[in-house]
């Protein structure tokens, strides 16, 4: 009976695992995406229509969505306590206050945080290059990222179901 | 007690001691802020400091002194994090707060390719009170109407006499009207954003409710562009000054504008060296001259000429 229940749950977990994997890269996918709109429309605002700081995150919070919506409310937040601390810092802090809510790994969360580098001091040239750059590397993660995205699938997929076979098979 | 507006652009230590400082804002004229120097508080011709626990003292030795640091974070505080997004008044050498505080800054002006500008190692700021002296030229408003109306104005002082005031109040009057005539459209070009005193575009100075406020153009493109397309009645301009500008000037009278203008000047004769205001006054363009003075005790007086150069009045 107890063997019995060990096959049934492992055959129903293993679909959940499949589709809850598919999820999570689905998601970086979507986090990726956003990540390079919102890079722009910082890079726009600042360098070529030169908006106020607190005004740019303002407008960002209505274009982005969930997680970066949060980050710049949590941003602005802290630019309105005018504790004197950096901006990079304070961008920094807002970034990891919400992480959890990001799929974002390694090099793509590192960039995430570089956005605070171009929002410090800094001369609009300045700016525009710390933007341009953020801007080619997000679209060289996206790339590496889709490329490398039917190979994650089949090696996850077939991870979850080689594992779950096996675990009936020792159970039965 | 200071407005929040003006005590939220300073760091935190001295945050706290203006926040329990008793200063009487109506008095206040400016706060002078310099690298390593204390922080002075100019009361007319009175200055007194604070010390860090906001006591009130004539004494230079207790005063706050401010850090370069701390300079720096006022900049920050002051451009809203944003320094690329206020180089067009920095170029004028100040900022403007909401209430139309100005905050004068110099430091060293360095100028980059492409004619990009930017200011660094801020060192000092002066933050200029503003109190718009609301109905200062009633009386003299009611002096400058004739039979066909509005006479054609320049109001003339040296620096620091109120001519900017007076003239923001002329524009205020004008604009608004009273019992006797209706209000006209005013169009001011606003050079050095001193009598809007815009923060992020919206006039902190009431300048009435038939004004149009071109700010930050040079006069004589600013006076072009109202021509073309607010159909102003009166044109207001501050500081006559450059051959193009009484150009434009001339131009706004054969269209048929008003004008109200001030100018630099504390003597007729030196007017009279002036080439650009001997044409205008030669072709007849202007019709009264208000001579601005001030007093040893900082009272005002107005003497007004007509055309022919005689004292018609005094207010």
């Amino acid at each position: 009976m107890l063997k019995l229940t060990g096959v049934i749950l492992a055959a129903v977990a293993m679909p959940g695992l499949v589709i809850s994997v598919e999820l999570e890269l689905l998601n970086r996918q979507k986090q990726l995406r956003s990540l390079s709109v919102f890079l722009t429309f910082l890079h726009n605002q600042i360098c070529v229509l030169c908006v106020p700081l607190p005004l740019v995150i303002d407008a960002a919070i209505r274009q982005v969505g969930s997680p970066y919506q949060e980050v710049c409310r949590s941003f602005v937040t802290k630019l309105e306590q005018k504790s004197g601390e950096e901006v990079r810092i304070l961008w920094q802090d807002a970034c990891r206050d919400q992480k959890q809510k990001f799929v974002l790994r390694g090099e793509e969360w590192m960039t995430f945080l570089e956005i605070g580098d171009a929002l410090s001091d800094g001369t609009i040239g300045f700016r525009e290059q710390v933007f341009s750059l953020l801007e080619k590397r997000v679209i060289c993660l996206q790339n590496e990222f889709s490329d490398s995205l039917a190979e994650k699938r089949k090696i996850t997929r077939f991870g979850i179901v080689a594992s779950g076979l096996f675990l009936i098979v020792l159970l039965i | 007690m200071l407005d929040e507006q003006i005590i939220s652009i300073f760091p935190k230590q001295i945050k706290a001691a203006l926040r329990k400082a008793a200063i009487d804002q109506k008095q206040l004229e400016e706060i002078r802020v310099r690298v390593n120097q204390p922080l002075i508080f100019m009361d007319g011709e009175r200055e007194y400091y604070i010390d860090a626990d906001g006591r009130l003292s004539f004494e230079l030795n207790s005063a706050i002194r401010v850090t370069k640091k701390e300079i720096d974070e006022m900049l920050s505080l002051l451009c809203q994090y944003s320094v690329y997004a206020y180089e067009d008044q920095l170029r004028m050498g100040y900022i403007t707060l909401i209430g139309g505080h100005r905050v004068g800054v110099v430091g060293e002006n360095m100028t980059g390719s492409g004619g990009s500008f930017r200011m660094s190692n801020v060192a000092y700021l002066n933050i200029r009170i503003a109190r718009q002296r609301i109905g200062c030229a009633l009386q003299l408003m009611k002096a400058l109407q004739g039979n066909d109306g509005l006479h054609n104005t320049v109001l003339i002082a040296p620096p620091g006499v109120g001519k900017t005031t007076y003239l923001r109040d002329l524009i205020r009057c004008l604009s608004t009207g009273d019992e006797e005539s209706s209000g006209m459209k005013v169009g001011v070009v606003d050079e050095r954003g001193e009598l809007a005193a815009k923060y992020q575009g919206i006039p902190q100075n009431d300048l009435g409710p038939r004004t149009d406020v071109l700010s930050y153009a040079s006069k004589s493109e600013g006076i072009y562009l109202l021509l073309r397309s607010m159909s102003p009645q009166v044109i207001a301009v501050d500081e006559l000054g450059l051959p193009e500008d009484y150009e434009a000037v001339g131009r706004a009278f054969h269209c048929g504008c008003k004008l109200i203008l001030t100018m630099h000047g504390s003597r007729i004769e030196e007017l009279m060296l002036n080439t650009g205001f001997l044409q205008l006054k030669r072709k007849g363009m202007l019709d009264r001259f208000v001579f601005l003075e001030k007093d040893a005790k900082g009272k005002r007086r107005a003497s007004i000429y007509n055309e022919r150069l005689e004292r018609i009045a005094v207010c």
